[in-house]
């Protein structure tokens, strides 16, 4: 068995200032302008991911009415005669009247602006679903193999260094497939069909998102477990456990809080790997039921008339590339604010 | 550290085997086979069990399983002497067809679709184009990586240092979903550079993996989807050589070689660079298993008729035995790659010990 | 199985053995473990691998590949755009090995043109009065042969007789065989239930002798039907029934289509095939009709990428854009029109084959015709083609396409409530209709279309749903994209209809040109393909009637009237549209004979050598 030594080495006793930790990792948070940049890039994502009904192309121009007459919601609303439309191109369709393609159309005649913007909601959720899974597995495996230490700690790393050896991307491809073979039944009731209601608004999605969250935990895991591992011997927790506090309120109490910091920087930093994850399953048809947009989807639809409307490409291209960019941002932000130790010279 | 390593393969096969096993009753569990249809039409019951009972897909899982590991012959011994096992009838009925060798002998199967061929044959075609693409990124990756990184370093704080760095972190947020298809649209569809897809060497290959010949066409097809692949790496090297490189100038043996008048190349570049290389090396573990992942993305988007291909065309066709091998190959270099990484981290660093 | 172990019962003319196969027999591991090593060893020694050190492992060890000793030779060049799955007639079932197939075996009949019968291995046949047995008079001048690999030799291994196809259909038809398309000669006697035995039964040996096929003679194969089939000539034309060189498949088993084992009997023999690289057949001179034959070497390499073929083609590396090889890429053809040059070598040639919307017959509500005819209506066919499928495809109105025996494409009565001349028209005869079936604007309407995981599919199937949204606006048409393998099996005839979709999606090609293969086999009530589940007794009796009718033109009456229940009083399905292809022929090709059935047959075709030998600058 390896004893390999965590990253996070027998850590320096903390100095002492007036203020909170915490409220000095969110001053440092904040001295950073590219975290702040982020944070705001991705708060703008949160509201367009919830408010796109209000914000597509459609309901902006006043066209709403034309949407519920053919009760199509805007990210479908397909005028085949304005396909590949470019740019500030106006719409051909009679009902449409005055209508512009803000970022152009795409071969089908869908706005793109609208199917960009609605291609946020399954960015958001995958980072959603697959970061709080992968949190909570990683976080609670890591502080049992660590509190518990010896044989069960050794048992527990050796399954998650074997784990790093799993072709994780195929398992999740394999997960999929299955998962988009189930179909509903119609006679599902009560917690299966409130899920299942959450499957469709993530046009299928849910459970391989979950799948890929449950998949996910392997450097979580290590690094809660480091964490947990140095905070143990610190003396406020000997001093507690001397004193008979009983093991699950010393984790609760007093391990948890103190690991979650860096836990919550190492899950922002594996974001990006859900939502291109995400993207990749969309690419090769094994993403989000048609017609709903994802970003993947569409890059997959731009790239097969590239020659026709390359600009079809640019606004899901640059909606990927700026979440990944901004996560990234804040992951490294995070990083510096609450472990100063790793802060870049 | 001999001994070490033996232990970390042993312990492995047990491993892949339950992987093997995992993705052998996962793809089994998904409804529809892979003889339900041919082309858009579905095929009559009778003709389906014509063809699943030659391929053993009669059988109950378990001995299909023990088919796959141990082959038809030792399978058919041990139902022949333990006949009373259940399922053991469909066993002793085909299993002198002789499908399979078993993974014991290195024999991954027949295909179930492509009639006559082995996975064998198949991963011979697609490995080497899989393995060359991804040799060639991290060539890429490690030429265009360390210069960058050491010019950042040397210029550190001026506009050079901070463009790179920029460039980066662009560079690896840039999704290889994102960037193929951009450099498809630039080069050869704009300006008519290179080619769009597919790979330039077929089989077969020089030494069973490299193109026999590496001529501009050869590179006409190489050189997107290598720079695809590689420049997420070329980015992460980029950043690590800087990082580590102003980290070892600072170190007593540096100032005590320019103390002694050495000029300043030789010192960057003889005592400086090599130490500083360290722990770049030590990256390029985990930058194999990223890459095997990675030629699986880069396949799809350029057509490339590598592993990552097959395995996805086979998906839709239900061809049970090579999703398994593929899968089965993908975990082995992980697995090994892993292993290479932790036998580095120990040869370079005293401090980690093997017990 | 995939060495031949079983003893040579006969030995082939000086066949030499090669040991190319078990060259292939290296195990995976070994060499995976070679890879790692060398990778392992590149990692250790820092960095320095770069193209040049590939390089001189490459030069090192460069196999000097032989000249070519053919480049004189008349050859015509193409892609091929898939490797073939399996190049034996009893296996074979993708187009692109059908092709190959059909230039390297012939079998009883043939297909002209124009998809008719023509005598091929047969040169006549008669069937009884009873319509059970036919019999087919061969002719004894096609010889098996086989091309020796080293020496370049030819040489005849004698008559096809008619114990060979006997031989070949009783092959197709055992269960160990596990042929895909065995099915379609169920219809002779005692296929059926030997194709579904148990190869272990007792029984097995007598179902094997119970096939109702014989040799009386070397001249003669009897076939004995299980019931009257007007069509059975199509299907002694298909590759299934071809005659098998017995001696070669049992000496080397399922590898004996490899080049340099292979036996055929056709115009052409398997002269190279480098799996998963390239394919070339050679002119067999020992045909028949040898002297007639121009081109001498016709193949290529193996390409799945339609742009990198096109450039070849327009760099005159290759001679055409058609099968084995791949169609001008769709997004090329706007650009192909324009040009001068290549809108003169640009051709549209039909498939058999029908795209269509399927109604489930048998779930509400489309088990109204009314609910059926008002959404097959409101289609906009012609614009669905010129602006999403964009390949010049007709818009269909029957079932069967054409150049299908019975089919009623021409027949504008047939289905012309789906092909106005005004689209307008037809939306509001669709919308009347939903009104009378009191859903006037698609009220309390919630439809599921279902279509397999496909761009192309989703894409036509968005555009539909956009269709009949406008059409019918209070309607509720959702999209359901299932993968292909669940997709089948949920539509399957015999699973529940909850589980179905109201509507799907699917293609139908023909697997011989008659229209039996396509009204009877799949939408007779009784068809395992009956996905829609279509039951009208009085459809089933116009069927199975025209499959016993002797007389053409009676048969064709009997698909027509079949067809108008079908589609004008039923509207089982929506048809949307007949296949087509483009294909381009550069223009020193002078003749090009182009087949609807798979397999053109390039025995006939002419070349202009000089022609072709100027525009290359040779």
């Amino acid at each position: 068995m390896a004893v390999v030594e965590q990253a996070s080495k027998p850590s320096t006793v903390p100095q002492r200032r007036e203020r909170t930790p915490l409220g000095d990792a969110i001053q440092q948070l904040l001295k950073n302008k590219l975290a702040v940049g982020s944070i705001i890039f991705i708060t703008g994502l949160i509201l367009s991911a919830i408010l796109a009904g209000f914000l597509n192309g459609y309901f902006l121009q006043g066209f709403q009415a034309e949407l519920d007459r053919t009760s199509q919601p805007a990210y479908a609303k397909q005028t085949l005669q304005d396909n590949n439309a470019r740019p500030g191109e106006k719409s051909e369709n009679p009902n449409l009247q005055g209508f512009v393609y803000w970022l152009g159309a795409d071969n089908l005649g869908r706005d793109l602006w609208s199917r960009t913007l609605y291609g946020t909601r399954v960015s958001i959720a995958v980072a959603l679903v697959a970061g709080t899974v992968s949190l909570i597995i990683g976080i609670a495996y890591g502080l049992i193999s660590g509190y518990m230490g010896g044989r069960v700690d050794d048992l527990m790393m050796r399954v998650v260094d074997f784990l790093y050896g799993m072709p994780l991307l195929i398992v999740v491809i394999l997960m999929q497939v299955y998962f988009k073979s189930l179909q509903r039944r119609g006679d599902e009731s009560g917690l299966v069909n409130f899920i299942l209601d959450i499957d469709k608004s993530m046009g299928g999605m849910f459970f391989i998102f979950v799948v890929l969250g449950a998949l996910s935990w392997l450097s979580m895991a290590r690094i809660a477990r480091g964490q947990t591992l140095s905070i143990k011997q610190k003396e406020f927790v000997e001093a507690a456990r001397a004193t008979g506090v009983k093991p699950p309120r010393i984790i609760f109490r007093q391990i948890l809080p103190n690991i979650l910091g860096p836990c919550i920087v190492q899950e922002t930093l594996q974001i990006p790997g859900y939502i291109l994850t995400e993207a990749f399953l969309s690419f090769i048809g094994l993403g989000v039921n048609a017609p709903t947009p994802s970003w993947g989807i569409m890059i997959n639809e731009a790239f097969q008339g590239l020659r026709s409307s390359p600009h079809a490409l640019v606004p899901p291209a640059v909606a990927l590339t700026l979440t990944v960019l901004a996560f990234n941002f804040l992951g490294d932000g995070l990083r510096d604010a609450f472990d100063p130790r790793l802060r870049r010279t | 550290m001999t001994a070490y390593i033996i232990r970390r393969l042993l312990w492995s096969i047990p491993v892949l085997l339950l992987l093997t096993f995992a993705i052998f009753a996962l793809m089994r569990a998904i409804p529809g086979g892979p003889f339900d249809f041919v082309g858009d039409k579905s095929l009559p019951k009778a003709v389906v069990q014509n063809l699943e009972r030659r391929h053993h897909l009669d059988w109950p899982l378990g001995w299909q399983f023990s088919s796959y590991v141990l082959g038809d012959d030792i399978t058919g011994v041990i139902c022949n002497g333990l006949s009373f096992l259940p399922g053991c009838d469909a066993v002793q009925a085909t299993y002198q067809l002789g499908v399979s060798q078993g993974l014991i002998r290195g024999d991954l199967g027949m295909a179930l679709k492509l009639r006559g061929r082995t996975v064998n044959d198949l991963v011979k075609e697609s490995f080497p184009i899989s393995f060359q693409l991804g040799i060639i990124s991290v060539a890429v990756a490690v030429l265009i990586g360390i210069p960058a990184g050491v010019l950042a370093a040397l210029k550190q704080n001026t506009w050079l240092d901070y463009g790179s760095s920029f460039v980066a972190v662009l560079g690896l947020s840039i999704p290889n979903l994102v960037l193929g298809p951009l450099l498809i649209w630039i080069f050869p569809l704009t300006l008519g550079w290179f080619e769009v897809a597919t790979w330039g060497a077929k089989p077969p290959f020089t030494l069973g993996l490299f193109p026999t010949t590496m001529g501009w066409k050869f590179w006409t097809h190489a050189i997107l989807p290598a720079a695809t692949l590689g420049t997420g790496f070329s980015a992460a090297i980029a950043r690590l050589t800087r990082a580590s490189l102003l980290q070892v100038i600072r170190e007593d043996y540096i100032r005590t070689a320019r103390a002694k008048g050495l000029k300043e190349r030789t010192v960057v570049v003889v005592h400086a660079l090599r130490n500083s290389l360290i722990p770049v090396i030590t990256v390029l573990g985990p930058l194999l298993a990223a890459v095997v992942t990675g030629t699986f993305v880069v396949e799809q988007i350029f057509g490339i008729p590598g592993m990552g291909k097959h395995f996805v065309t086979s998906i839709g066709n239900r061809d049970y035995p090579i999703i398994t091998g593929v899968s089965l190959i993908f975990a082995v270099l992980l697995v090994l790659a892993n292993l290479v990484v932790d036998v580095v981290y120990a040869w370079l660093d005293p401090r980690i010990s093997y017990k | 199985m995939r060495v031949a172990k079983s003893e040579p019962k006969q030995q082939l003319a000086q066949q030499p053995h090669t040991v190319r196969k078990q060259l292939q027999k290296i195990p995976v591991w070994g060499w995976i473990l070679g890879v790692l090593t060398v990778l392992g060893g590149l990692g250790a020694c820092n960095a320095s691998l770069s193209p040049s050190t590939t390089g001189a492992i490459a030069t090192a060890t460069t196999v000097v590949t032989p000249k070519d000793p053919d480049t004189d030779r008349i050859t015509l060049d193409t892609v091929i755009r898939d490797e073939p799955p399996s190049l034996d007639p009893a296996l074979a079932t993708d187009s692109a090995s059908i092709f190959f197939i059909r230039q390297m075996f012939v079998g009883l009949t043939g297909f002209n043109q124009d998809a008719n019968v023509i005598p091929s291995l047969a040169t006549n046949w008669a069937v009884s009065d009873n319509g059970l047995e036919w019999t087919f008079y061969l002719r004894d001048d096609i010889n098996w042969v086989y091309r020796n690999p080293d020496t370049g030799k030819f040489t005849s291994l004698g008559a096809v007789t008619a114990h060979d196809v006997v031989y070949g259909v009783t092959r197709t038809l055992d269960p160990r065989t596990a042929s895909d398309y065995a099915y379609v000669t169920y219809v002779i006697e005692g296929a059926a239930e030997l194709n579904t035995a148990n190869p272990q039964a007792d029984n097995f040996e007598e179902l094997l002798a119970g096939l109702g096929v014989s040799a009386p003679d070397d001249k003669t194969v009897v076939f004995r039907l299980k019931k009257p089939a007007a069509y059975f000539p199509s299907i002694a034309g298909m590759w299934v029934t071809f005659p098998q060189p017995r001696a070669a498949i049992e000496q080397w088993g399922d590898a004996w289509t490899e080049a340099g084992l292979i036996v055929t009997n056709g115009p052409y023999t398997l002269r190279q095939w480098d799996h998963n690289a390239s394919i070339i057949i050679e002119k067999n001179p020992l045909w028949i009709n040898a002297n007639d034959v121009q081109i001498e070497l016709f193949g290529g390499p193996i390409i799945q990428e339609a742009s990198t073929a096109m450039a070849m083609y327009e760099n005159n590396q290759i001679d055409m854009m058609a099968d084995p090889g791949l169609s001008p890429p769709l997004l090329d053809i706007e650009r192909i029109q324009a040009d001068a040059h290549l809108s003169r070598e640009l051709y549209i040639a039909p498939r058999l084959c029908t795209y269509y919307y399927g109604f489930i017959n048998t779930k509400p509500p489309f088990d109204n015709p009314l609910i059926r005819k008002a959404f097959a209506a409101a289609i906009d066919r012609a614009t669905l083609i010129k602006d999403v499928i964009k390949g010049g495809q007709r818009p269909a109105h029957s079932f069967a396409p054409p150049g299908i025996f019975g089919n009623v494409a021409n027949d504008m009565d047939i289905g012309d409530y789906l092909i106005e001349t005004n689209y307008a028209d037809q939306v509001t005869q669709a919308r009347q209709w939903l009104a009378e079936a009191g859903h006037s604007e698609g009220e309390g309407l919630a439809v599921v279309l279902r279509h397999n995981t496909s761009e192309a599919h989703a894409q036509i199937a968005q555009a539909v749903q956009t269709m009949w949204q406008e059409a019918f606006p209070r309607a509720q048409v959702t999209i359901e994209a299932q993968e292909w393998a669940k997709y089948l099996s949920t539509l399957n005839p015999d699973s529940p209809d909850k589980d179905k979709p109201n509507i799907y999606r699917l293609g139908w090609c023909a697997d011989y040109p008659d229209a039996n293969n396509w009204l009877n086999d799949v939408f007779n009530s009784k068809s395992g393909s009956n996905y829609a589940r279509y039951n009208n007794p009085e459809f089933d009796a116009l069927v199975e009637e025209a499959a016993f009718e002797a007389d053409p033109a009676k048969r064709r009456e009997l698909y027509r009237q079949a067809e108008d229940i079908f589609i004008n009083q039923d509207a089982a399905i929506a048809p949307i549209f007949y296949y087509s292809y483009n294909r381009l022929y550069k223009p020193w090709l002078t003749k090009v004979v182009i087949s609807p059935v798979i397999g053109d047959p390039i025995a006939e075709w002419r070349i202009d050598r000089e022609a072709k030998n100027a525009a290359r600058g040779e």
